[in-house]
């Protein structure tokens, strides 16, 4: 295994013990489906740009959208 | 009275009702999310939204070990500034326009070589590139009541490559809300100026070349309780045209030829995704897989898992792992001893086997209006991480680190 | 940034709009919106205001000709009849024509005959609702908002409030509370439940850091004869006051979802009241007629009964 995902996995039990820390009461049950973080992509921009670079350095590609364009291979 | 945590109850229909009924009075605030895409998540309330991103893409050296001439060699770097402007456009509709501007910079794997004792071994392209991309994407969604429709249209500029696309997307909330059906077809033209085709220098490499691309998708999104939402969608892409790499090259018994892919190629993608909320953590998970497969002979699966921890003081902390594994193409080899008989020749390390792991960790803090982002990305991959066990590995397998930094305002 | 509170009567109530803001002209400008909010549908929907939309209804009532409702009005017409199904009959907008027998200034306990002669008034069934035209076909019928409308005030005011930049407060009225959002560190406001018969002291608090609650109970108009209570929560079938739960309160996205659910668990009473409100998946806390608190909603229920806050 390498030392990026020692470190991913380390990052994830700080983020639970913060959560914990920091747990605040969330309400109701329809609610929770309109926290931002609960959408598809929360943050659009930094998607965009994630799967650009995953399409340009591998074969597969293909999602639940029809936008795109542009190379920018090599 | 020791407090009690409310059990996860599935929604209810006397809720739903109410609640459909309530949203139906015009200003009142829609607490439920649409399914369907989201085109301006975070501006829902608020009327314009702006954001920009930079991002610094800095692919690792190739080892000497893997290249011809025995040196290491730098490879590729990409400076991105990403622009976007969201606006509401009266009650039922909106605007978002998406502009990129790149600068891309290094050395690319040009051809491989097999050495002494028969290990592909890498040639680097040994000029350093420097190109420039521009992309400007911009869409507009309108609501008809449940059901949204947008248009969307997109160009992007490089010295080489040019490419212009189009498409319509829909999407229609049935059964209170809880399912969406969402559906689009899009098309893409695309126009390859190689920089010196058919020059003296290159003589083989083509001066122009065209393809173009269709492709569609249909997806059903649904709320399984109140605290977690489902999604499945299947796109279909079709592609004819030149869809060969202009700059790289095959070893083939001793000589160096063009890189040469068919003239279509028919692509399958099964997306799903899950996101589940937990209250407890006051985090939210995103779970996603992708299953793909095209006719010529690569299957591919990719699993994404992020975890979205909301913070005290408005931060929030976003660790994600993304793991990939492909297989070859069937035409694909390092390097070819013979001539083939079907005339197809790549040793893209594109359609080579191999797997890739990433490991992504995002910074989010809000100030007011203002979003404010940090992410470091590392993607590293290799036959290790493949599903399957991988003989010959690709010498120009890819490493790299991203670090990225995204500030949003909204009006 | 800083705390502002501003309190004001609408409604036939005490309203206060509470938020957190850089200044005060800020805070003044947040606060005025949602006022204004609160005072336009008062005058929309008041019973007493002669150029409200319910007096021209009322007087339309016996005309098969009826009137017709604009948007706002017809989309809470439409929200009226899904809780009058929804909850079995028993959220009715037509009775309010039995405070013509229940007069709770007077503390009388009409007779039985009384009410026979009212009901054949009552009934969201001998409404003729055909968006956008409303028939009230027997003279005398009436249409009373006022049970629903206060709650839909506060969710609009709340609104409006985020539209014009607030991010943290709340507006109440009259103990119906619209959170524009929680405090800038995003902790949960606390929120004080009133003891149903010390209705100035808290029972409990709840912790809520979005969406809204909402109450109802026996305290809020009420007389006592010969040691029985009747309350203004009157069951539109039989006439007469519903005995069993001293007080519910119901967290919801919506103040006017959390509202009505809260007013059909008080008309359900005692046992199929909470049980219809664990189905609905909605947080509450009940306070039966014993004093004894019970519910989903995670609360701290406060020793002494101390002063009713907000915090």
């Amino acid at each position: 295994m390498t030392q990026g995902m020692r470190w991913g996995v380390l990052v994830m039990g700080v983020a639970l013990l913060c959560g914990c820390s920091g747990m605040q009461p969330k309400a109701w049950q329809r609610g929770d489906l309109a926290q931002p973080e609960m959408a598809w992509d929360p943050d659009p921009v930094d998607a965009a740009i994630r799967q650009h670079t995953y399409d340009s350095k591998e074969a597969a590609s293909g999602s639940a959208t029809v936008g795109g364009g542009g190379c920018g291979c090599n | 009275m020791p407090p009690k945590k409310n059990p996860s109850v599935p929604l209810n229909q006397a809720l739903l009702a109410l609640t459909a009924s309530a949203l139906a009075i015009p200003g009142m605030s829609a607490q439920a999310q649409d399914l369907a895409g989201d085109p301006m998540p975070s501006a829902q309330r608020d009327s314009t939204l702006l954001d920009y991103r930079f991002s610094y893409y800095d692919e690792g050296h190739i080892a000497g070990s893997k290249t011809s001439s025995g040196q290491d060699s730098e490879r590729y770097n990409v400076e991105s500034h990403q622009f976007r402007i969201a606006t509401r456009l009266g009650s039922k509709a909106d605007l978002t326009a998406d502009a990129t501007v790149e600068t891309m910079s290094g050395a690319s794997p040009w051809f491989i070589l097999p050495d002494a004792k028969g290990k592909p071994v890498q040639v680097m392209s040994g000029a350093s590139i420097h190109d420039f991309r521009q992309a400007l994407q911009v869409r507009a969604n309108e609501r008809f009541g449940a059901v949204t429709g947008s248009v969307l249209a997109g160009y992007s500029n490089e010295r080489d490559y040019r490419g212009a696309n189009g498409g319509l997307e829909g999407s229609w909330d049935f059964n209170n809300k809880l399912t969406t059906l969402s559906g689009g077809v899009g098309y893409t033209h695309n126009d390859l100026d190689p920089t010196e085709g058919a020059s003296t220098r290159f003589p083989t490499r083509i001066a122009h070349a065209d393809n173009y691309e269709v492709t569609g998708y249909a997806g059903l999104a649904q709320v399984l309780g109140g605290e977690t939402v489902l999604q499945s969608s299947v796109s279909f892409t079709y592609q004819n045209g030149y869809l060969s790499d202009p700059y790289k090259m095959a070893y083939v018994a001793g000589n160096t030829v063009n890189d040469a892919r068919p003239g279509n190629r028919r692509k399958l993608a099964w997306i799903t995704r899950l996101r589940q909320n937990v209250a407890a953590l006051d985090a939210v998970v995103h779970l996603d897989y992708r299953y793909y497969h095209d006719d010529w002979g690569i299957t591919a699966h990719t699993a994404e898992l992020a975890w979205y921890q909301t913070l005290p003081w408005s931060w929030a902390l976003v660790p994600r792992v993304r793991w990939y594994s492909q297989s070859q193409a069937d035409f694909y080899q390092p390097y070819y001893n013979a001539a083939q008989n079907n005339g197809l020749y790549s040793s893209d390390y594109r359609l080579s086997p191999f797997g890739a792991l990433s490991e992504s960790l995002g910074v989010y803090k809000r100030l007011g209006s203002w979003n404010l982002s940090l992410r470091y990305e590392h993607y590293s991959s290799g036959g290790a991480y493949s599903i399957r066990s991988i003989e010959v590995e690709n010498p120009a397998l890819v490493r790299f680190q991203v670090f990225s930094a995204g500030i949003v305002k909204t009006f | 940034m800083e705390v502002f509170s501003y309190r004001f009567k609408a409604m036939g109530g005490p309203c206060e709009v509470r938020l957190h803001a850089d200044d005060r002209a800020q805070a003044d400008r947040h606060a005025a919106v949602a006022k204004a909010e609160i005072l336009r549908l008062e005058q929309r929907y008041s019973r007493y205001r002669e150029d409200s939309f319910t007096t021209l209804v009322n007087r339309s009532a016996g005309d098969a000709r009826g009137i017709e409702a604009d948007a706002e009005s017809a989309a809470l017409l439409d929200y009226a009849q899904t809780a009058w199904e929804q909850s079995g009959g028993l959220f009715d907008i037509t009775s309010g024509v039995l405070r013509r027998v229940w007069d709770f200034k007077a503390r009388r306990v009409p007779a039985q005959a009384e009410i026979d002669g009212i009901l054949p008034l009552i009934g969201w069934q001998r409404v003729r609702w055909e968006r956008p035209r409303l028939v009230l076909p027997l003279a005398g019928m009436e249409l009373d908002f006022g049970g629903y409308v206060k709650e839909y005030a506060a969710d609009r005011a709340a609104q409006a409030c985020r539209d014009a930049g607030a991010r943290h407060g709340f507006v109440e009225l009259a103990g119906d509370i619209a959170l524009i959002g929680a405090h800038p560190d995003g902790a949960p406001w606390q929120i004080g439940v009133r003891h149903p018969r010390a209705p100035e002291q808290a029972l409990a608090t709840i912790p809520l850091a979005a969406g809204a609650i909402a109450s109802s109970g026996d305290y809020e108009r009420y007389f006592e004869v010969d040691g029985l209570r009747y309350s203004h929560l009157l069951n539109p079938k039989t006439g007469w006051p519903v005995r069993g739960l001293s007080a519910v309160s119901v967290v919801a996205p919506q103040c006017l979802i959390a509202g009505t659910a809260s007013t059909i668990a008080m008309l359900k009473g005692a046992e199929a009241g909470p049980r219809w409100l664990g189905e609905l998946g909605l947080r509450h806390l009940c306070v039966a007629a014993d004093g004894v608190l019970a519910g989903t909603v995670e609360h701290r229920t406060v020793p002494a009964h101390g002063p009713l806050t907000r915090t």
